[in-house]
């Protein structure tokens, strides 16, 4: 078993990560990677610039651990990554990168899919959309908080 | 008191403000304080927003010390 989570300041490649896990999971049977990317517009069509994710000096990468943790202890897995962006994210670079590896494929698919519903709603950090029409705060939504419920 | 604010309640109070409370108070009075002194973060204090002491999140009857430094986050989200 296996569990890594990391903060980024900078930009990172997500084909290099999921090339690593691949690597590190050939006793496995399949590998499952989801990859976040910034929009380049909000939900209501304005354009965007940025996002700017603020984090905590303490307790974010504290979360990106703990969620990385409860995935790999409630699935068959025996691999889980999360690298999560912090700063400014310019519209259409990676912002984050969860994936997981089992020796069957529905395993790695439900640690992703736990992975991101968790990071939605629970990974410690502030998102802001910034663009030519200003700046405006990104907060879970209901269906978020709905997606996050359905593993309680 | 310390007070360090994340999100959009640092853009609206700062990051950090020094208040004077009471020797001892619950958080829910100092969210009263706070919404007192800083109108423009009264709802925002409200909705969804946790109060942390020493990286705890902690419940509204939880009682502060003037020694205590609190923090509050609104809602997070990754991804």
């Amino acid at each position: 078993m296996s569990v890594r989570a990391r903060l980024e300041a900078g930009p990172f490649d997500p084909s290099a990560e999921l090339a690593r896990l691949v690597e590190a999971a050939s006793n496995d049977g399949a590998v499952v990677s989801f990859v976040g990317l910034a929009r380049p517009q909000s939900k209501d069509g304005a354009n965007v610039d940025r996002l700017v994710l603020e984090h905590h000096p303490r307790l974010t990468l504290k979360s990106l651990e703990d969620i990385a943790v409860e995935a790999a202890e409630r699935f068959d897995v025996s691999q889980v990554r999360v690298v999560h962006r912090c700063g400014e994210i310019g519209a259409g670079e990676p912002i984050v990168f969860a994936a997981a590896a089992s020796a069957h494929r529905r395993a790695a698919f439900e640690a992703a899919d736990y992975l991101m519903d968790r990071l939605k709603t629970e990974a410690v950090f502030w998102k802001r959309e910034e663009g030519p029409a200003g700046a405006s705060w990104i907060e879970p939504t209901e269906a978020d908080y709905a997606d996050r419920g359905r593993w309680e | 008191m310390k007070i360090h604010f994340y999100g959009r309640l640092a853009e609206s109070v700062g990051r950090e403000i020094e208040v004077d409370v009471p020797e001892s108070c619950s958080v829910s009075e100092l969210r009263a304080l706070l919404a007192t002194e800083y109108p423009r973060a009264a709802n925002a204090l409200g909705h969804r927003v946790r109060a942390l002491v020493g990286d705890i999140v902690v419940a509204d009857s939880h009682i502060v010390r003037s020694g205590d430094s609190v923090e509050f986050f609104p809602p997070v989200s990754g991804g």
